[in-house]
C-alpha cells in the first residue's frame, strides 16, 4: 500500500549549529578597529615626530569620519558574507568563493557609493580644513574598507594570524611613509598621516587578497551565489545597524564643527575626546568577551548543538542548562571586566582631569559616557549571542533597537538642551533592554530554531491542481456516456 | 444513492484482487452512483487509471500521501484544544479525533509547515517525556514527522458529499471515512479484504528504510488508525470468520462485524480454452499473482526448481503484472541461477485464456485475505496449492462443508512442503481432478458473485432506509443537518 514508504533521509538536513563562531569573532573585532586606527594615528604622530600638528582637530575628525565610513560600508557584508562563506566551506562548494568575492566587492562598491554621499556632504558642510582633507579622507576610508573586506576572507578561512600580521604590516608601513611625505613632499602633517594610513590599509588589502586568492577556484556562477548571499538579508541590515550603534560614541568627533555644545559647559571636541576614552576602556572587555566566547562558551555551545542532533531529550535539557550557565557567566565576567575598567578610568580621570585641563562639566559627563559605552558593549554582546543562536530576525530587531534607541535618546537630549551623554546612556539602556528581551525569547525557542529549520515538502509550481481528476456530468450518468479527465 | 468508495493504493490505479473486486461491485450496481476517493502515493500517479471507469462513476478524487506544498498561506495558530488533540495522537492516548478533523478541515493548515513548526516539536517533546526519553530526540522528531505526514495530508483532503462512505480498508481510507462521517453525518461502511494493521506490520518487519525503535511507532500509528475506523464505522465486514475474530481483537465492537465472503462469476470460467499443442507433455502449474515480494515468488521458483528436478514434465507459468522492477529482475536472475527450465513470466494477461491450460495453480504469498485467484481456479475446476495465510486454508480445506480438500495447504515459507505438494499433484492426476471438482462445488455453493452482490445490495439498502428514516425524522422535527 501507498502509506508506508516516506523516506526520512531526504528530509533530514543535519548541520552543526556551531557554525556562527567565526563570523561572531570577526564581528567582535570590528568595533576595535576605529580605536586601533585612532590609537595608531596618535602613535604615528607621536613617534614620527609630526607631533602637535597631527593632533589638530580637523585631522582627527576626518580620520574618525573615514573609519566610521569604512566600518559602515563593510558592516552589512561582514556578517552575511562570512556566514555565506562558512556555509560554502562546510558544504565544500569551493567554486562559490570566487563569485562570492566578486558579489561582495560589488556590494562594497555600492555601500561606499551610498555612504560617500553623506560623508562628502558632512565634510563640505563643515568646510575649512575639513573640506580640504575630504579627498584624502575618502581615500583612507575606501582603503580601510578594502582592507577590512580582505580581512573578512582571512577570518573565514580561519587565518587569524595572517589577518593580524597583515593589519600590523599595513600600520607599520605607514610609519616611515608619514614623515617621508611630510618632510620630503612638504605636505602638512595631517594629510601625510592620512595618506600614509591609506597606503598602509591598501597594503593590508593587497596582502589579504594575495593570500585568499589561492582559495578562489573557478567554476561558480555569479547569480546563484548572489541569491544565496542575499538570503541572509537580515544579517546585512542587522550588522549595519549594530555597527552604526557602536559608532554612536564617535559622533561627537564628527559633530565637532557644529554649533552648540554636547552638554552644559561641555563643547563637542571635549565630548569627542571623552567618548574616545570611554570606548577605549570598553574595547578590552569586548575582546575579552571574544576570547572567552571562543573557549568555554563555544564548548558548551558545541555540546548543545551535538545534543540537539543525536542526544535524547534529557541530554538536550542538560546541555541547554549548561549553555545558559556559560552564557550568564560570560556576560557576568564581561560586565565585571568592563566595570573594573570603568571605575578605574573614572577615578583616573577625576584624579588627573583637572591637571589635564578638563572642565568640571567634562568630568561629570565622563561617567555617563563611559556607562553608555558599557551598556552599548553589553547590548552588542547580547546581539552576538543572537547570531550564535541563529536568530537572524531577532538580531535585526535587536540591532534596530540597539541603534535607534541611543540615537533618538541622544538627539532628544540635545534638543532638550540637556546632556548628550545622558541621552546616549538612556537610549543605550532602552536598546539593551530590547535586545535582552529578544535574547530571552531566542533562548526559550532555541531548540525549535535548530530542529524546525528547513522545508519538509517541496514547493509546487503554480496553483494547486484540483483533487478531482475525473468528473462525469449528471446527464452522462443517466445516459451512461461521456465524462472528463481533468488536468490529467 | 451516492456512494463514496474510499480506496488506498489500488483501484483504479493498480491491477489486483481488491481492484477487480471494486470494479466488479461498481459495474454490478448500475442503479447506484459512485464517487471514488482514491488514496495514492503521490501526484506522479495522477489520473493514471488502469481500469476503464464504469458509467456510474460520477467523480474521481485523489488524496496524496506525499505531496508538495502549494501556495503561500500562513499556518494558522493551533488552539489549545487542537494542540492537546495532537499531543494525544502522537502519544497514542485516545486522541480527540473530532477536534483534529475539525482543525484540519476548517483551517486547512499547510502540512509541511505544521510539521516543521514549533508546536509540533513541543507535542513530540511532551510525548517523549516518559516512554521515548532514551531515544535521540531529533531522530524521534523526524520519524514522527514522517509518520504524521501522510496522515495529516489525508486529514487535510477535501471530502466529496455522499449518502454512504464505503471504505475498502481501515488505515488512511478509514480516516477519510471517519472524517466524512463526522463532517456530513453519513454512515460509514468498512469492508476489509486484508487486515490493515497486520499487513502494515508485516511490511514494516521487512522494511529497511526505518530502524527498529521507530518501527514500533509506525505500527502503533496503524493500529490507532484501524481502531478509529472500527469505532466510527456503522458496519465492518470481513471476508471470513478468522478475519472477523482478528478485527474484534483489534478493537472492533463485535456487534458491528459481519462476514461477507468474496464472490466471482463462476459462469465466466466455464468452457475455457484447454491445452494447446505447445502444452502437450507438460504438467502445467499456474501462479496467478503480481510479481512482488509479498507474493514470495522467489520461494515459488526455488520450490518449482526442486520439483522440476524430480518431475521433468512440470512447467511453471507466472501469470500477472510485474510490479517491482528490481524484484522482477531478481526473479529472472534466480531462474537462471537455479537453471530451472520451463518457467514462463507472461506479464499481465487475461487469466481466463490460461487457466484452462493449467493442471493446477499455486499461491505462495506471505500475506493474503481471501484470494480471488483461488476462487477463479476452483471455478475453472483446478486444484490449488497455497500457503497457510489469510483464508487459504478455509477455501481449500473447507469451512463447515463436507466437500473435502480442493488442494493442498502448506505452511508459509515452507519451500520443501511446496515442492512436495507440487510433486504429489503432478504424480496423482486422479486426485488432482477430484480436488478440482471439489473446488468447483465449493465456489459454486458459497463464493458466487451474485451471492456477494446480494449481500452488498442488502447492506446498501439498509443504509438507504436508515438515511431515509433519519431524513423523515428530521423533516418531522423540522431540524437540519449538522453541516
Amino acid at each position: 500500500m501507498a502509506g508506508v514508504g516516506i523516506r526520512l533521509n531526504r528530509l533530514c538536513e543535519k548541520r552543526p549549529a556551531a557554525m556562527g563562531l567565526t563570523e561572531t569573532g570577526y564581528c567582535c573585532s570590528l568595533p576595535a578597529v576605529p580605536v586601533l586606527a585612532a590609537g595608531g594615528a596618535l602613535l604615528l604622530g607621536r613617534l614620527t615626530g609630526l607631533g602637535q600638528p597631527a593632533l589638530e582637530e580637523p585631522f582627527f575628525r576626518i580620520l574618525c569620519g573615514s573609519v566610521v565610513f569604512a566600518l559602515l560600508a563593510v558592516a552589512p557584508l561582514s556578517a552575511a558574507m562570512s556566514k555565506f562563506l562558512q556555509d560554502a566551506l562546510y558544504a565544500g562548494r569551493m567554486q562559490d568563493i570566487r563569485p562570492a568575492y566578486r558579489v561582495g566587492l560589488a556590494l562594497l562598491a555600492l555601500m561606499c557609493g551610498l555612504l560617500g554621499i553623506p560623508f562628502c556632504r558632512w565634510a563640505s558642510f563643515a568646510g575649512g580644513a575639513l573640506a580640504s582633507c575630504l579627498p584624502i579622507g575618502l581615500c583612507c576610508g575606501l582603503c580601510l574598507s578594502l582592507a577590512l573586506y580582505a580581512l573578512l576572507y582571512l577570518f573565514s578561512f580561519r587565518e587569524y594570524g595572517k589577518a593580524a600580521l597583515f593589519f600590523l604590516a599595513g600600520l607599520l608601513a605607514a610609519f616611515p611613509l608619514a614623515p617621508l611625505l611630510h618632510f620630503a613632499a612638504g605636505r602638512d602633517a595631517g594629510w601625510s598621516i592620512l595618506l600614509a594610513l591609506s597606503l598602509g590599509f591598501a597594503l593590508t588589502a593587497a596582502l589579504g587578497y594575495a593570500s585568499v586568492r589561492r582559495h578562489l577556484t573557478a567554476g561558480g556562477r555569479l547569480w546563484p551565489v548572489a541569491r544565496g548571499l542575499l538570503r541572509h538579508w537580515p544579517l546585512l541590515f542587522s550588522h549595519f545597524f549594530a555597527i552604526l550603534g557602536l559608532c554612536l560614541p564617535y559622533f561627537p568627533f564628527l559633530a565637532a564643527g557644529l554649533p552648540g555644545e554636547a552638554g552644559k559647559g561641555l563643547p563637542w571636541p571635549a565630548c569627542g575626546a571623552l567618548s574616545y576614552v570611554a570606548m577605549l576602556t570598553s574595547v578590552p572587555a569586548l575582546l575579552f568577551f571574544a576570547v572567552r566566547a571562543d573557549g568555554r562558551f563555544y564548548d558548551r555551545y558545541r555540546a548543545y548543538s551535538q545534543a540537539l542532533f543525536d542526544g535524547s531529550l534529557p541530554d538536550i535539557r542538560h546541555a541547554k542548562e549548561a549553555l545558559s550557565r556559560a552564557r550568564s557567566r560570560l556576560c557576568r565576567e564581561m560586565a565585571i571586566a568592563q566595570g573594573v575598567l570603568f571605575v578605574c578610568s573614572c577615578l583616573l580621570l577625576l584624579a588627573l582631569g583637572p591637571r589635564l585641563g578638563l572642565s568640571a562639566a567634562a568630568l561629570w559627563a565622563y561617567p555617563c559616557l563611559a556607562a553608555a559605552c558599557f551598556v552599548l558593549m553589553q547590548a552588542y554582546a547580547g546581539m552576538l549571542f543572537l547570531y550564535y543562536f541563529n536568530d537572524l530576525s531577532g538580531a535585526l530587531l535587536a540591532a534596530c533597537a540597539f541603534c535607534l534607541c541611543p540615537l533618538s535618546g541622544m538627539f532628544l537630549a540635545i534638543r532638550l538642551g540637556d546632556g548628550y551623554a545622558l541621552g546616549l546612556l538612556t537610549g543605550a539602556l532602552a536598546g539593551w533592554l530590547g535586545g535582552r528581551l529578544r535574547l530571552g525569547w531566542a533562548v526559550r525557542h532555541m531548540q525549535a530554531r535548530f530542529l524546525c529549520r528547513g522545508r519538509l515538502l517541496e514547493r509546487g509550481k503554480g496553483a494547486r491542481p484540483p483533487d478531482q481528476v475525473f468528473v462525469r456530468p449528471a446527464a452522462a450518468i443517466l445516459t451512461g456516456i461521456g465524462g472528463d479527465h481533468r488536468d490529467v | 444513492m451516492r456512494v463514496c468508495i474510499i480506496v488506498e493504493g489500488c483501484y483504479p490505479y493498480t491491477v489486483g484482487g481488491v481492484s477487480s473486486w471494486v470494479h466488479g461491485l461498481i459495474r454490478s450496481m448500475p442503479e447506484q452512483e459512485f464517487v471514488l476517493l482514491a488514496i495514492v502515493s503521490g501526484r506522479e500517479l495522477r489520473g493514471r487509471f488502469r481500469y476503464p471507469l464504469p458509467e456510474n462513476v460520477a467523480e474521481v478524487r485523489e488524496v496524496y500521501l506525499n505531496d508538495q506544498e502549494w501556495g503561500r498561506s500562513r499556518r494558522p495558530r493551533m488552539g489549545r484544544r487542537a494542540f492537546t488533540a495532537l499531543q494525544g495522537l502522537l502519544c497514542a492516548e485516545r486522541p480527540d479525533w473530532e477536534t483534529l478533523f475539525d482543525y484540519f478541515q476548517d483551517a486547512r493548515p499547510p502540512v509541511g509547515r505544521l510539521l516543521m513548526g514549533e508546536e509540533f516539536m513541543r507535542a513530540v517533546e511532551a510525548c517523549c517525556q516518559g516512554r521515548y526519553s532514551g531515544l535521540a530526540f531529533s531522530d524521534l522528531l523526524w520519524n514522527m514527522r514522517s509518520i504524521c505526514l501522510p496522515l495529516f495530508l489525508t486529514m487535510r483532503a477535501g471530502l466529496p458529499r455522499a449518502d454512504l462512505y464505503h471504505c475498502l480498508s481501515a488505515g488512511y481510507a478509514g480516516v477519510l471515512g471517519s472524517m466524512a462521517k463526522h463532517r456530513y453525518g453519513r454512515p460509514l461502511l468498512v469492508c476489509e479484504h486484508g487486515l490493515y494493521p497486520l499487513e502494515r506490520e508485516e511490511e514494516l518487519d521487512r522494511a529497511q528504510w526505518v530502524r527498529e525503535p521507530y518501527k514500533a511507532l509506525w505500527k502503533r500509528q496503524f493500529y490507532q488508525l484501524s481502531r478509529l475506523a472500527y469505532e466510527q464505522a456503522d458496519l465492518v465486514t470481513s471476508l471470513y470468520e478468522g478475519a472477523r475474530e482478528k478485527q474484534v481483537k483489534l478493537g472492533c465492537p463485535p456487534q458491528k462485524t459481519q462476514v461477507t465472503p468474496n464472490g466471482i462469476r463462476v459462469e465466466d470460467f466455464q468452457s475455457l480454452p484447454g491445452k494447446t499443442e505447445e502444452d502437450a507433455g507438460f504438467i502445467q502449474l499456474g501462479a496467478i499473482l503480481r510479481v512482488a515480494p509479498i507474493k514470495n515468488v522467489k520461494l515459488l521458483l526455488r520450490a518449482f526448481a526442486d520439483a522440476k528436478g524430480q518431475e521433468p514434465a512440470l512447467k511453471l507459468w507466472v501469470l500477472g503484472p510485474w510490479e517491482e522492477e528490481s524484484y522482477v529482475r531478481e526473479c529472472f536472475a534466480l531462474v537462471e541461477e537455479l537453471g530451472a527450465a520451463d518457467v514462463v513470466f507472461t506479464g499481465p494477461v487475461d487469466t481466463r485464456e490460461y487457466l484452462g491450460r493449467m493442471d493446477m495453480t499455486i499461491l505462495t504469498s506471505l500475506s493474503e485475505g481471501q484470494p480471488l485467484t483461488v476462487l477463479e481456479s476452483f471455478a475453472a475446476h483446478r486444484p490449488v496449492i497455497a500457503t497457510d495465510v489469510g483464508n487459504c486454508r478455509g477455501l481449500i480445506l473447507g469451512e463447515g462443508d463436507a466437500l473435502g480438500p480442493a488442494g493442498i495447504v502448506v505452511p508459509a515459507g515452507d519451500g520443501r512442503g511446496i515442492s512436495e505438494a507440487i510433486l504429489r499433484l503432478a504424480r496423482h492426476p486422479q486426485e488432482r481432478l477430484a480436488m478440482g471438482e471439489t473446488g468447483y462445488q465449493r465456489v459454486s455453493s458459497r463464493y458466487r458473485a451474485d451471492q456477494m452482490l446480494k449481500t452488498y445490495r442488502q447492506i446498501y439498502r439498509r443504509f438507504e432506509e436508515q438515511a431515509a428514516g433519519r431524513q423523515q425524522e428530521r423533516g418531522d422535527s423540522g431540524g437540519g443537518s449538522r453541516h
